[in-house]
């Protein structure tokens, strides 16, 4: 049939609209498919960084993506046939479209009235709605695979300002974790802050001039770069808002009497002539050992930092762990040494929480030295022999809750509690089913009785038993399989008696 | 298409008619007549199993008055011989004193034949019908004597009251295009059956269809068309059932013994084309066979013990069977 003909023909022509909007479908599916395959290769970039994933593998995944989207779209294009099959199912027209497809040359005079009729009834249908736009499976892999690379780009937005995708996320948030992150945003500030130096150098000079004049005073002298950096960081720790003066790229004022400095070299031979060490600037940025460690350290002159949080807090926990590690060992000895000394109220060696005594949760180092303290009182207290009746439980109950050694005391205790307590229970319960006595009654419901016995699980004994069961009890059609259920048994049993 | 092949609002119509006919006495069992149409139909024979009192045999027997057929019941017992039912050779005398032995043909010889409760009889009494039921010919003797078309068994069992009789044999049963649950009528139709019955007067069943019209119609159904992706669903349930097959269904494996034989997809296929043609199609889809799939297949599976000890009925295993071969709807 020529396309003029199968276009006139509404049989053809719906199959070929259905076709058509089939094809759609698919074609969707795989570019969803091929979009999630770009964007998974976007995630492992911004996973990896492009040490470790260059960004043309990205381009390859994408290209790679599309064209085995494009394959799959070609290989699985179905045919005509095919179409009129889901079209019949999804319709509900009783397979008169596909038989009509499938007999479409034969010129017998059945199948020429099956066209006849299968076309009449095609001119009614809108072949659309057997393909309704729906969203694909692969829609779902592509929203999955959006929202993990928008949870990488953020995550390393926040290791990292601005984005370099240099480095990969592991390693971007080991330096988080290690501190080195300031040094890393101080290094990649500095080159565009020089460049904002050279561009606003004019500007600023005459900003300085004017505030100078607008105080009536001269301004006082700066700390140094470090803290002019540290100030632009954080200026609410200072109090007073930033202002454009304050960049590395403005003509700091200098001490009374001195020349206004011009620039950072200005400013480091100033500190040079004064004795004072070397602040942090671009030469020990771009140096490559000791630069990001003192700049670390300058970066933790500031308390409010997020990453010397960040750090104190894994340092605690760190000190905690190993304490622990250190104290579970010896927590027996050290718990019956504090008790026996406590007992003869002696006091307790040099009066520190020793390895195994409880150490006070929730103070952060900077109080380390006022717990040391405390720890002394409470040797101290010991020694009075004030707590010497409780201590020979292990440990003191102020002191419960408060350590890892007493915990474990009295999880240890609580345990044999319960022991107790079972065993107490378990003698109850074995005297009353000793003394217990009784009838039971079952009741059953008459009714057709059927064999459901399954073979294997039950292990039944019927052989054993010596019961008889008549042939016509058993309905003819199911004799066969009684007597296989039978002979089952008998050599379950013969097996079972040696 | 010939010139005599009926057109098919005719062949429709033709069915119709035969239909309201029987309707006229049997209240319900819409699908019980439609089976039995389609088995004649379809060259094929009909089971009917259902308990005492449910008009299994006066459905058979209005059938046979609505058509202009040959009809013939046979009561099946156990004392029933083989000869009882395809005849025997008599000696007779002719007007010259002279004797010969004569082929008395027995009841078989009909279009219609009705073996009611077939499981009472011994299996050599059942075995004596297969040969007619398969090959359309009775042997007696030497001679083979052909049966005339349209031959349609319909034999009727009683599920009940087993003691004393003998359940057909596979062989016998795959012999029978369907096997019919007749079920018990509805409220209404009830009512409506203790109100005919208890009429003064019977309505009287005409003859509607003579013998060259059904032949027609059956010609007709030969030439509906079966697409190919129709016939693959008849084949893919058929393997389905057979737990030896790759292709088998997991419950086949469990709980068939014997899945169905060819003569499955092809009663499928044959019945399907007749219930297409009742319809007023020319093609048969996977609905129609879908719908014939337990009538024409439940009687050709044999459960193990573990379906019998489980309470698996053939239909139950079979409905789902359907529910998991692939379709173009379920598929796509």
């Amino acid at each position: 049939m020529n396309g003029q003909g199968r276009e006139a023909n509404p049989l053809t022509a719906a199959v070929d609209r259905a076709r058509r909007r089939c094809r759609a479908n698919q074609a969707l599916a795989e570019a969803t498919l091929a979009a999630a395959v770009t964007v998974a290769g976007l995630a492992l970039l911004l996973l990896l960084g492009r040490t470790w994933f260059p960004a043309p593998l990205v381009a390859g995944i994408a290209l790679g993506g599309v064209a085995a989207a494009g394959w799959r779209w070609w290989r699985a294009r179905p045919s005509s046939y095919r179409v009129s099959q889901i079209l019949d199912a999804r319709l509900h027209v009783k397979d008169q479209i596909s038989t009509a497809v499938y007999f479409l040359e034969e010129p017998h005079p059945v199948a020429v009235e099956q066209r006849g009729a299968a076309t009449r009834l095609a001119a009614t249908l809108e072949p659309e709605s057997a393909f309704p736009f729906t969203v694909p499976r692969s829609g779902y892999a592509l929203a999955a695979m959006a929202l993990l690379a928008a949870a990488l780009l953020t995550m390393r937005w926040w290791l990292e300002k601005p984005l370099r995708l240099e480095a990969s996320l592991p390693e971007l948030a080991l330096r988080a974790i290690r501190g080195e992150d300031a040094a890393g945003q101080l290094a990649e500030q500095q080159p565009r802050e020089q460049a904002q130096k050279n561009e606003g150098a004019n500007g600023a000079d005459e900003q300085a001039a004017q505030r100078r004049a607008g105080d009536g005073r001269p301004e006082e002298t700066t700390n140094g770069p470090a803290e002019g950096d540290q100030r632009q960081r954080d200026p609410a720790a200072k109090g007073e808002g930033l202002t454009p003066g304050d960049e590395w790229g403005d003509p700091l004022p200098s001490d009374a009497g001195e020349e206004p400095i011009q620039s950072y070299e200005d400013m480091l031979e100033r500190d040079a002539r004064k004795g004072l060490p070397k602040a942090p600037g671009k030469d020990d940025a771009n140096g490559a050992k000791d630069g990001p460690e003192k700049e670390a350290n300058a970066g933790s002159d500031d308390p409010n930092s997020l990453m010397n949080k960040l750090r104190d807090a894994l340092s605690k926990m760190l000190g905690k762990l190993g304490q622990k590690s250190q104290g579970e060992g010896k927590q027996q000895s050290a718990a019956a040494a504090a008790g026996d000394a406590a007992e003869k109220g002696e006091p307790n060696g040099d009066g520190n929480p020793g390895e195994g005594q409880p150490q006070g949760d929730g103070k952060d180092g900077a109080e380390s030295g006022q717990s040391g303290e405390a720890s002394n009182k409470a040797g101290g207290q010991q020694s009075d022999g004030q707590n010497a009746g409780k201590s020979g439980e292990g440990g003191s109950d102020a002191d419960k809750g408060q350590g890892a050694g007493n915990t474990e005391g009295d999880k240890r205790l609580r345990e044999a509690r319960q022991l107790e307590a079972l065993g107490k229970l378990s003698e109850l319960y074995g005297r009353r089913l000793a003394a217990m006595s009784g009838e039971i009654t079952v009741e059953t419901q008459p009714g057709p009785q059927t064999l459901r016995t399954p073979l294997e699980q039950r292990q039944a004994r019927h052989a054993d038993s010596g019961g008889e069961v008549s042939r016509d009890q058993i309905p003819l059609a199911y004799q066969s399989y009684v007597k296989e259920y039978f002979e089952k048994v008998r050599q379950a049993s013969k097996k079972q008696a040696p | 298409m010939t010139s005599s092949d009926p057109s098919l609002p005719q062949a429709s119509q033709q069915i119709d008619v035969v239909r309201r006919e029987i309707g006229k006495l049997i209240v319900g069992h819409q699908e019980v007549v439609d089976g039995v149409l389609i088995a004649l139909l379809a060259g094929g024979h009909v089971l009917l199993e259902g308990v005492p009192g449910l008009g299994k045999t006066t459905l058979l027997r209005t059938l046979s008055r609505a058509l202009q057929l040959k009809y013939s019941r046979i009561q099946f017992t156990p004392d029933l011989m083989p000869a009882d039912i395809v005849g025997s050779m008599i000696m007779e005398t002719d007007g010259n004193g002279i004797k010969n032995l004569r082929f008395q043909s027995g009841p078989v010889f009909a279009h219609l034949v009705l073996a009611d409760e077939i499981n009472r009889a011994t299996p050599k009494t059942q075995s004596a019908l297969l040969e007619a039921m398969q090959e359309r010919t009775v042997t007696s003797g030497t001679v083979t004597h052909e049966l005339e078309d349209p031959f349609l068994v319909m034999a009727t069992q009683n599920p009940l009251e087993m003691e004393g009789t003998y359940p057909l044999p596979e062989a016998q049963l795959d012999r029978f295009l369907m096997k019919i649950l007749v079920r018990y009528p509805t409220r209404q139709e009830l009512d409506l059956i203790v109100q005919r019955t208890m009429a003064a007067s019977q309505p009287q069943i005409e003859r509607v269809v003579d013998r060259a019209q059904i032949l027609e119609v059956r010609r007709a159904a030969r030439e509906v068309l079966v697409a190919p992706h129709v016939r693959d669903f008849a084949t893919s349930l058929v393997l389905a059932t057979q737990p030896e097959q790759a292709e088998a269904h997991a419950l086949a494996k469990r709980y068939i013994r014997y899945g169905s034989s060819p003569r499955g997809a092809q009663a499928l296929i044959l019945g399907g084309r007749v219930l297409a043609l009742m319809r007023g199609r020319w093609n048969a889809s996977i609905d129609d066979l879908s719908e014939l799939a337990l009538p024409c297949l439940r009687h050709r599976i044999i459960l193990n013990f573990d379906a019998h000890a489980e309470g698996k009925t053939p239909d139950s295993i079979l409905t789902e069977i359907l529910a998991a071969i692939p379709t173009p709807a379920r598929t796509h």
